[in-house]
């Protein structure tokens, strides 16, 4: 054999070949590889990797250096790529957020279904830092009108006071001057709720005041609409007593503390009337 | 010597593998890559002996097959045949670099149409002009050349061999 392979080395080489190709047609069209590919892949992968890995690091040096305009040119789409999609990411999280305040208030209006509602979301707000007074989208064309009551899922967030065809100026409960006839859900004391109560210039609450006497009121007590004035329907949520002032203070009898987070309102419910 | 040989061509070998598997895939300019396995082997043909070749060939086209074809075996059969073709071409030891490197052109053509002609056969359906124009002949001119590069790298190693006899 040893002679034949230095004497004919053609001859080797032409029926290695013929084998080779018998093989080649053997394994076309396979899909599976024998133990023998595998072994031998398993065996010069890794260092096929390295090697790749190596070459890719390489091939991009060269690249940036060689091919500086390429790279500037794919690095200015992918900047503008990269913008696109922030400015869709932001669009779906306001939308997000938006889904979440409107199923808020749907739920609201879902759990007073005695009541007709309209949705207005909140165009504009003065700059008072207290927010006394906030603009919405939906006027007299969409039924609102003077004196309503403006809620939503946190609770009673104020009245209509000017309606204009297609706008309606809401003053909030923030508002020094506004009142509400209240009661205590818990033993159905009445009482009247306004004013704000502020400590170092801060708003705490609004003051409650005009319970009777002898009326048990405790801190964490909820503070519901009564009904009495005709504005505010009976029963609507108002806040939680946060404490409660001296006997003899005179002045109010408790400090409330609504749920509503006035300076960030970006859809109201008005109740636009009631069933029957 | 002969040690230094063998060192020197199984490192080539492995370089040339590695070339075609790995690192000339990835940095082909306008998909021009030379068949570097080939190169060496006809390299080793011209500058050693053709049973060096033979064992290159088949060692180094089964190899490549085993990892990136999927008709094992066509490689170290093309390689095999070019070099028997390349010892029946006329050339003695005054032959010049050029003509040696149109050979080893022309049998790399030769190799890749017969690649190209399998691969039609098994079902690949392409342009044998487009192949032969845009990715047979550049790759066939490109090996060449490097054939004739690795035979400048051997030669000194042959003259040292024949001294050293």
């Amino acid at each position: 054999m040893k002679k034949l392979w230095r004497n004919r080395p053609i001859l080797i080489a032409l029926l290695a070949s013929a084998l080779f190709l018998a093989l080649a047609a053997l394994t076309v069209g396979r899909r599976t590889a024998s133990r023998a590919e595998d072994m031998f892949s398993s065996a010069v992968l890794p260092v096929q990797e390295a090697v790749s890995r190596t070459t890719e690091r390489v091939t991009g040096f060269f690249t940036r250096v060689f091919f500086p305009s390429s790279l500037q040119q794919e690095n200015e789409r992918l900047t503008k790529l990269l913008a696109a999609y922030e400015r869709r990411l932001i669009l779906y999280d306001a939308m997000a957020q938006e889904n979440a305040r409107l199923s808020e208030l749907l739920d609201y209006a879902s759990s007073n279904s005695n009541f007709y509602f309209m949705t207005a979301p909140v165009s504009a707000r003065n700059m008072n830092p207290y927010v006394d007074t906030i603009t919405v989208r939906g006027g007299s064309r969409n039924g609102v009108a003077e004196q309503m009551a403006a809620v939503n899922a946190q609770g009673i967030v104020g009245r209509v006071i000017e309606v204009g065809a297609t706008y309606a100026k809401i003053r909030t409960l923030q508002n020094d001057d506004m009142r509400i006839s209240v009661m205590v859900e818990r033993t159905r004391d009445e009482g009247m709720l306004g004013g704000l109560v502020l400590e170092d210039g801060q708003l705490v609450g609004l003051k409650l005041y005009y319970l009777p006497k002898d009326a048990d009121l405790q801190v964490g007590d909820t503070i519901v609409t009564s009904g009495l004035g005709g504005i505010f329907p009976k029963g609507l949520y108002v806040g939680k007593v946060l404490y409660l002032t001296d006997e003899d203070n005179g002045e109010y009898d408790a400090c409330v503390q609504s749920d509503v987070d006035f300076e960030h309102l970006e859809e109201v419910l008005i109740i636009l009337g009631k069933e029957g | 010597m002969a040690l230094k040989k063998y060192i020197a061509l199984t490192v080539a070998f492995l370089v040339a593998f590695f070339l075609d598997t790995a690192i000339l895939p990835q940095w082909n300019l306008f998909h021009m890559v030379p068949f570097v396995m080939l190169a060496l082997m006809l390299a080793a043909e011209q500058v050693f002996s053709i049973q060096t070749a033979l064992v290159i060939g088949a060692l180094g086209g089964l190899g490549e097959d085993l990892l990136c074809e999927n008709m094992i075996g066509l490689t170290p059969a093309l390689c095999l045949l070019s070099a028997v073709a390349y010892a029946k071409l006329p050339k003695d030891s005054d032959t010049k670099p050029l003509i040696l490197g149109l050979y080893c052109a022309i049998l790399a053509l030769g190799v890749e149409m017969l690649r190209a002609l399998a691969s039609y056969v098994i079902g690949m359906r392409f342009s044998f002009w487009n192949a032969a124009l845009y990715g047979a002949l550049p790759r066939a001119l490109l090996t060449g050349l490097w054939a004739l590069g690795y035979m400048a790298l051997f030669r000194p190693l042959l003259k040292r061999q024949v001294d050293a006899v």
